[in-house]
């Protein structure tokens, strides 16, 4: 936390010398007024490229009307401007700020319905918005129509541009990493697995395209007060596309990225100023080299940062470790104990009864029964298509059953979202891996703390001592987490660049964080050698154990499933054919039958 | 062995592979010759599906080269590679989820132009898969996951191959189906048609192939008849458990 703090110095101590320095050039006349024009116009596509990245790059939602909320922020703001009757001057933050909540309000209204669907649905609704609101701009009376709206005091400055920038690029710096940050980036990655990790994915959607929209908002107003004139025309669909463009070429994802992209695209069509008719041609030239020869934008994913940047030039300036480093340290000592002890008499923790679904007309389970106590370890097993997932989805709540219940500790759970089953205490892995594959180990598993922080959003984006004692937590709990699994040395590790069975092992670590009594295994040894599995054999036996935790696992590898478990269901078309110990079932005929055939 | 003497279907010569700054294939050379079932076990990461995805011309080696039926494949296009009859059930089944089992089938036809022996073959593959004849209409995401091992490999085999490359065919698939797949490799293998096996499940694969090669991290570590390393001591203890 200190280096952390050090580091945040150093950055606010740069952006106020960059502010004098600047302000002295402006003040001596250095910085004329047309390249003032372009710093601000700059600045303002600023605020707009790193709140559109909120979206694009940290939801991976595409959102097509980014300028329409920019436009509902800017008349918002001018219109109070014009009608305040005080010295607009003074109130100008206040100005802003109600230009921000405008646009917010509207981004609230458009995504409660918009993200609720996935995928296309976002960027087709955006961008019927952004065209709604052009048109009521030119068919409303008080917003001056299509003529625009004329005579708003030009109170945009420099300072107002530059605080307001960082404050933009701070924030998003900040809420991107808190649980709130990585809960959004969680959802680009895999929906589905942040769901089963206990995220409201829906909640975060809006959110993240809220908080977007009130930049936007902001930006508008200071739009509004810099030009002087709205034009209803500004607003529209190409607009939106150029924020869209700044995005991606500079990486999705890169707030940096957003910054540079936004200063070289507002620039770049001033410089080409003397190629005159040629200076689009030149600039589609450059965006499509760009795109051909980066694709994935000038900074990808990664970020520029100050300290890094130092710690680079001075090799072993202080600044140099990055913050995370000191972790490892700092487990040892301080790490909580995972989960209470349980008492030991084992009594029911989960039982399903008269469980069924149906698809259309297909009976995909019937009748299912099921009763596992804390503590046990119970197979499932059957053929392929048998409905062994379907049992994991109604579980979780994925699905919901056509008929049955199922309770955990005598509470019927059936119709909890998805997302809340993990605190209910069930959680799961899923039989074809499902990783946040772009973030690091660490972040994995820490998403799947996110329930069990509870610093707000404002909290961590203004780095409240709630923030850094609960993260601070969540970090000591996930390194001891993971050297349960051998994984710690690969905290910093992005997911994907993991071997196959440490990535399996990562997945049954990022479940068993959401502090489960139950965990569901979805063919945990798939593609593994048999000595592979024998180490998986051990390692479920030593979480089951240590975590306390009960344990339904689907596998096709007998080996495993009659090594450790001690109970086993056979399920087959959708019901169940056999119940028993490893024993009983060996000698089933009916298993042998339809699931294990003769040796 | 007489086999020695005859020229290799397939001959794969200090193959380097590499992923970015990864060297993942680091000089393997083996053969496969006509008729085999020749096997490539090993732990996760060994290498085994980059080698088949290279010689199916879906990953570009750094150095060396695969040749079939005596002809180098180095420029030869993935597509072209099956036109040539050497086709790959890739891992994981690939199937096109959303076409029907028939369109499926027909895309492994693609390279064709002999209407009467697709129509041959399409029912020759229906005669070994009984399964994917009900389900012809069916769209190929909804088949089970056996259903749709035995689609992939009956669209490999639509392109009436000479040999066929599977990765991991019994991944995922229950016991009993496991038994059936790998009597379906035998099927195919008796009626004319070489294949080269990578498999975790190394006892099974063993016990069908004629030769089999273990891979460590890149490298070829042992090879030879399959019977006798299905009785060696070090195999045993590194693969069979």
């Amino acid at each position: 936390m200190r280096k952390k703090l050090q580091s945040y110095g150093l950055n606010i101590l740069a952006l106020a010398l960059l502010y004098g320095l600047m302000s002295f050039l402006i003040g001596q006349g250095a910085i004329n007024k047309y390249y003032l024009g372009i710093l601000l116009s700059a600045g303002i596509a600023i605020i707009m490229a790193v709140s559109l990245n909120l979206t694009i790059g940290l939801l991976g939602e595409l959102a097509l009307g980014h300028a329409g909320f920019m436009g509902v922020g800017a008349y918002a703001a001018a219109l109070f401007t014009k009608n305040i009757g005080m010295d607009p001057a003074t109130v100008f933050p206040l100005t802003l700020l109600l230009g921000g909540l405008a646009a917010a309000v509207f981004g609230l209204i458009i995504g409660i319905p918009a993200l609720r669907l996935k995928g296309d649905y976002l960027a087709i609704i955006t961008l019927g918005f952004g065209e709604i609101i052009r048109v009521l701009i030119i068919n409303l009376d008080f917003t001056g129509g299509a003529r625009g709206m004329r005579g708003i005091p030009r109170i945009t400055n420099f300072t107002y541009v530059y605080v307001l920038v960082a404050l933009v690029v701070a924030v998003m710096f900040t809420l991107g990493r808190s649980r709130h940050g990585r809960a959004i980036l969680s959802i680009r990655e895999d929906p589905v697995a942040a769901e089963a990790s206990g995220i409201p994915t829906t909640y975060y959607r809006i959110f993240a395209f809220t908080v977007a929209a009130f930049f936007a908002g902001v930006a508008g107003g200071l739009y509004a007060h810099y030009v002087g004139v709205l034009d209803p025309n500004n607003f529209g669909f190409m607009k939106s596309i150029e924020y869209l463009v700044m995005v991606v070429l500079g990486g999705m994802g890169s707030i940096t990225g957003a910054i540079s992209a936004a200063l070289v695209l507002t620039a770049l069509p001033e410089l080409l100023r003397q190629f005159s008719e040629y200076r689009m041609l030149v600039y589609s030239l450059l965006l499509i080299g760009m795109m051909l020869f980066r694709p994935a934008g000038l900074l990808g994913i990664r970020e520029f940062s100050l300290t890094g940047l130092l710690s680079y030039v001075f090799r072993r300036c202080p600044h140099a470790e990055p913050e995370e480093r000191e972790m490892p340290q700092a487990v040892a000592q301080e790490a909580p104990p995972l989960r209470p002890p349980v008492a030991e008499d084992a009594p029911v923790l989960l039982s399903a009864q008269r469980l069924g679904i149906q698809f259309g007309g297909l009976k995909a389970l019937t009748d299912f029964d099921v009763t596992i106590h804390a503590g046990e370890i119970v197979g499932l097993i059957g053929p392929n298509g048998a409905g062994k997932t379907t049992v994991f989805n109604l579980l979780t709540n994925v699905y919901l059953p056509t008929s049955g219940v199922i309770e955990v500790e005598g509470v019927n759970v059936v119709g909890v979202p998805t997302h809340e089953i993990t605190q209910v205490g069930i959680a799961r892995t899923f039989q074809n891996i499902r990783l946040f594959r772009k973030l690091t180990v660490l972040d994995n598993v820490k998403i799947a703390y996110h329930n069990q922080m509870q610093y707000t959003s404002l909290e961590g984006t203004l780095r409240l001592p709630r923030y850094w004692s609960e993260e601070a937590r969540a970090n000591a709990r996930a390194y001891q987490l993971l050297r349960v699994f051998g994984l710690e040395k690969l905290a910093e590790e992005r997911a994907d660049s993991l071997p196959y069975g440490a990535q399996r092992k990562l997945e049954i670590a990022r479940a068993l964080a959401t502090n489960p009594k139950l965990l569901l295994l979805d063919e945990p040894a798939a593609g593994m050698n048999p000595i592979e599995t024998q180490d998986l054999m051990a390692t479920i036996r030593n979480i089951c154990d240590r975590f306390n935790v009960a344990i339904l696992l689907i596998e096709h590898d007998m080996s495993l499933v009659m090594g450790i478990c001690e109970r086993i269901v056979v399920l087959d078309y959708g019901q169940m054919i056999a119940l028993g110990t490893p024993d009983e079932i060996r000698r089933d005929p009916k298993v042998i039958g339809a699931y294990l055939g003769g040796e | 062995m007489e086999k020695e003497k005859e020229l290799p279907m397939l001959s794969v010569e200090n193959l380097r592979v590499y992923y970015g700054a990864i060297h993942a294939i680091k000089g393997v050379s083996f053969t496969a010759y006509q008729g085999e079932i020749v096997s490539l076990i090993g732990a996760n990461g060994a290498g085994k599906s980059t080698i088949l995805n290279t010689i199916a011309g879906l990953i570009r080696p750094k150095e060396g080269d695969c040749r079939f039926e005596g002809q180098s494949l180095k420029a030869v296009e993935a597509h072209q590679i099956v036109k040539r009859g050497l086709a790959l059930v890739p891992e994981g089944r690939r199937i096109f989820s959303r076409m029907t089992v028939q369109e499926n089938l027909e895309m492994g036809a693609y390279g064709r132009h002999d209407k009467e022996g697709i129509e041959r073959d399409r029912e020759r593959v229906f005669e070994s898969f009984p399964r994917l004849k009900e389900r012809r209409r069916q769209v190929g995401g909804t088949l089970s996951g056996g259903e749709q091992q035995m689609l992939a490999t009956a669209r490999a085999l639509m392109s009436n191959p000479r040999m066929i490359m599977m990765d991991e065919p019994s991944m995922g698939l229950s016991p009993i189906l496991v038994q059936e797949i790998f009597s379906i490799v035998q099927e195919i293998n008796q009626q004319g048609t070489t294949v080269l096996l990578v498999e975790q499940n190394a006892k099974m694969a063993l016990a069908i192939a004629s030769r089999a090669y273990v891979l460590e991290t890149g490298r070829v570590v042992l090879s030879g008849d399959a019977k006798e390393m299905l009785n060696n001591e070090e195999v045993r203890r590194a693969y069979l458990g």
